[in-house]
């Protein structure tokens, strides 16, 4: 707690010595001429709503990080949480933003942050930072995540974390085939394959053909120098030869391995692991505590490696995405969003605990510096924050990038599959739909 | 004008302010969920719609129909997408009500002839068949996907146990329908059981009685006697189950997330288990780049289809009166 402590009080202190109050409102638009210079006030009595789509077991951190901000800045600044499940979370700013009746803070998901701002439904964060003395800067942040953010050379977000897919081990069972943590796909399969590969004995790897298969894709499809979508023109970049081996490198762990039973069902995954029946699993580092829990003595390391033959420049990289602080468009109030950036970096720098709850990396340098941080037993072996990659920002990315999720579960299932004419079709498919998301209307 | 005149009058105006109050309530929600949402969806198809700023939405004539029924050229692509997905989830939703349909109502009617029997514990049976109406589908998706997954699922398991090799029944065609059909039968019956049952307590049982004096089979009586006498509540239930089944949504969505393709299938706009709904839902109405327009465009497609079916069944019902 000391760590948390010291840096809260430098900044009550700025806050403190900052007594002068802007009554102007600062400008929707953002960055660039004619923005208004504003300085911090003291806060009194600032009420703040904060609406998230946390409803899991991370959760319970994020309530805990709201109650302990509103009884440190007891009397100056009341943030009022929302939280809902994810759809419906998306729809209340999509119906709500457009009225300015929106959250005065928002959480959301990373990809989601360029096709908010693209419809100027987002206030930029870039004069604000500058001009209040809230000091939110990408130093202090993993630098490409907080690029991440970035939207026709604005910033609209503070990332909270970073969350992606992980490689969890059962330590028992490799224990017992006498096999060391794989540090990359010879060594994963050469364990894999000491499993007898039934459902009575277990498997090497179970892998549900549906979910987390889209971030597995694109894991694959990073680490053999892939992307997603071509940040010039936005339209989708994967049906090319980085995306057939990516497909393959996915699909063969079932069809060529044989370490996955065919068509596994989202959760089974799981189950089987938590049964002690798979040496190995992949999900996202959120499912972290659900393992804890179930007893099970394992261990995670990252997909670093996993998804190639031989380690290139790009093969490090894991497809990952971050929780994002934002200010929804509204009635801009200087004071409200003021106070908002006091508590956004209050949480990003106290990210421990979302990260000891959810699993997950925080984004703030200075949440990952701290002792409580330093001391979670699983954190330290996710490898290099650095190689967890965000996508390219486009306001298209969902329209680009969904329809190969379906193509992959295709290939996961058939072990005939075409993998450049599922990956082509996909492309068709979201060339389409960007280039309908794109007309003005 | 008189005395017994201004009474008259004050008490037609009276009896008419009375009916209006009574129906303004109806009048108001229909209006507000119904007839606006209507001409609001008629409107709005012609438009690209903007939900963020209405004011900068930009008119364009037929294009969303075009696009929803054979593609429209945008550049130099014919988007042929949304059409193909369109005709695609409508084949998948008219054979759902085709498949569905009968078994709905021929399922119902035999359960709530068993229990118009009365055997014992009937009313309990009446319980457990009614009881899984009352679930929302999320709870009833989650069980079914659990009851239908590949190593873990009760079906699958049952299987084993006979000596079968395992069925991919959410990731494969047709399994996946008929894990779609089997949860839709599981949760709707009951409703459609209750309806039928009431109208069998109605039936004279001394009709049945009269029949087996005469050397009627039990098959027979309920053949000629009890299926005709509730012949109203068959076709309430056979009207309100069709449409119901053009709904189709949550099944698919919860059980395969509209998929999987049919085997073999890879061209762009495949949709696996996709409904008409869902295309609309999911494909069109979610994100921030939704398509209001041509979401709007497709349901009134779809809508119209439903209406001639309706209209088919309302001109049978009018034929089966007069006759």
């Amino acid at each position: 707690m000391k760590k948390k402590t010291i840096p809260l009080l430098l900044l009550a202190l700025v806050l403190t010595g900052c007594g002068q109050t802007s009554e102007k409102p600062s400008q929707p638009g953002g960055g660039g001429e004619g923005s208004v210079e504003v300085s911090l006030p003291t806060f009194e009595n600032v009420a703040l709503t904060y609406g998230n789509p946390i409803t899991g077991a991370d959760g319970t951190a994020m309530r805990r990080l709201v109650r302990e901000f509103n009884e440190e800045y007891q009397g100056q600044i009341t943030v009022t949480e929302s939280f809902m499940p994810e759809v419906d979370f998306y729809e209340s700013l999509v119906a709500t933003i457009p009225m300015k009746r929106s959250f005065d803070i928002a959480l959301i998901h990373s990809y989601r942050v360029p096709s908010f701002a693209n419809k100027n439904l987002l206030f930029p964060l870039d004069n604000l930072t500058a001009s209040t003395g809230v000091d939110i800067t990408r130093e202090n942040y993993i630098e490409d995540v907080y690029d991440a953010m970035i939207w026709d050379n604005k910033q609209y977000g503070v990332p909270l974390d970073v969350h992606s897919i992980m490689l969890y081990y059962n330590k028992d069972l490799l224990a017992q085939h006498g096999c060391e943590v794989p540090t990359n796909r010879a060594e994963l399969i050469a364990a894999a394959k000491k499993m007898p590969q039934t459902n009575a004995g277990g498997w090497g790897l179970p892998l549900s053909t549906t979910w987390p298969s889209e971030y597995i894709f694109t894991t694959a499809l990073y680490q053999n120098g892939g992307k997603e979508i071509d940040k010039n023109t936005l339209m989708p970049a994967f049906n090319n030869t980085a995306g057939e081996k990516a497909l393959k490198a996915v699909a063969d762990l079932i069809h060529i391995e044989k370490i996955s039973p065919l068509n596994v069902n989202v959760d089974a995954d799981l189950l089987m692991f938590q049964q002690g029946k798979a040496m190995f699993h992949i999900n996202g580092n959120w499912m972290l505590n659900s393992l804890v829990d179930s007893g099970i003595n394992f261990g995670v390391t990252s997909l670093a490696d996993m998804f190639v033959d031989t380690p290139t420049a790009d093969s490090k990289k894991v497809a990952s995405r971050s929780h994002t602080f934002v200010l929804p468009q509204g009635r801009n109030e200087t004071i409200k969003q003021q106070a908002a950036l006091v508590f956004i970096k209050y949480v990003t720098e106290n990210a421990y605990l979302w990260a000891e709850s959810g699993g997950h990396i925080p984004a703030s340098n200075i949440a990952r510096n701290t002792e409580e941080y330093l001391a979670l037993p699983y954190h330290q072996t996710y490898g290099d924050v650095n190689m967890y990659t965000l996508n390219e920002p486009s306001p298209y990315y969902y329209e680009a990038f969904a329809p190969v999720f379906s193509r992959v579960t295709t290939a996961m299932s058939d072990a005939t599959y075409d993998a450049m004419a599922l990956l082509n079709a996909a492309a068709e498919e979201g060339e389409q739909a960007v280039l309908i998301a794109q007309l003005e209307g | 004008m008189d005395a017994k005149q201004k009474l008259k009058l004050k008490e037609g105006i009276k009896r008419y302010l009375t009916v209006a109050f009574f129906l303004l309530p109806y009048i108001a929600l229909f209006a507000t969920f119904f007839i606006f949402p209507l001409f609001f969806g008629v409107y709005i198809s012609f438009f690209r719609y903007n939900v963020f700023d209405p004011s900068a939405s930009k008119f364009i004539g037929f294009d969303n129909y075009k696009l929803a029924i054979s593609g429209l050229t945008i550049g130099t692509t014919n988007v042929t997408y949304y059409a193909k997905m369109f005709w695609g989830s409508l084949k998948n939703t008219l054979l759902f009500v085709c498949v569905s349909v009968p078994l709905l109502i021929i399922i119902p009617i035999f359960i709530a002839i068993l229990i118009d029997i009365q055997p014992r514990f009937y009313k309990v049976f009446r319980v457990i068949f009614f009881l899984p109406t009352i679930l929302s589908i999320s709870a009833v998706g989650i069980i079914f996907k659990w009851q239908f997954d590949t190593q873990y699922g009760f079906v699958n398991g049952l299987i084993r146990v006979f000596g079968g090799k395992e069925v991919a029944w959410l990731n494969s065609q047709p399994y996946a329908w008929i894990a779609i059909v089997v949860t839709t039968i599981w949760w709707t019956i009951g409703t459609n059981t209750v309806i039928i049952g009431a109208g069998l307590k109605e039936v004279d049982k001394q009709m049945y009685e009269a029949a087996e004096v005469d050397g009627a089979s039990y098959p027979r009586v309920i053949w000629s006697i009890a299926l005709p006498s509730i012949k109203n509540q068959i076709f309430i239930i056979v009207f309100t189950t069709i449409i119901a089944s053009f709904n189709i949504y949550g099944q698919p969505d919860i059980l395969t997330g509209g998929g999987p393709a049919p085997s073999g299938t890879v061209a762009a706009g495949t949709p696996g288990t996709t409904t008409v709904v869902m295309m609309v839902i999911r494909g069109l109405m979610t994100g921030v780049n939704r398509q209001p327009g041509l979401a709007a465009a497709m349901s009134l497609i779809f809508g119209s289809f439903i209406l001639v079916v309706s209209l088919g069944q309302a001109a049978y019902n009018k034929y089966r009166e007069k006759y």
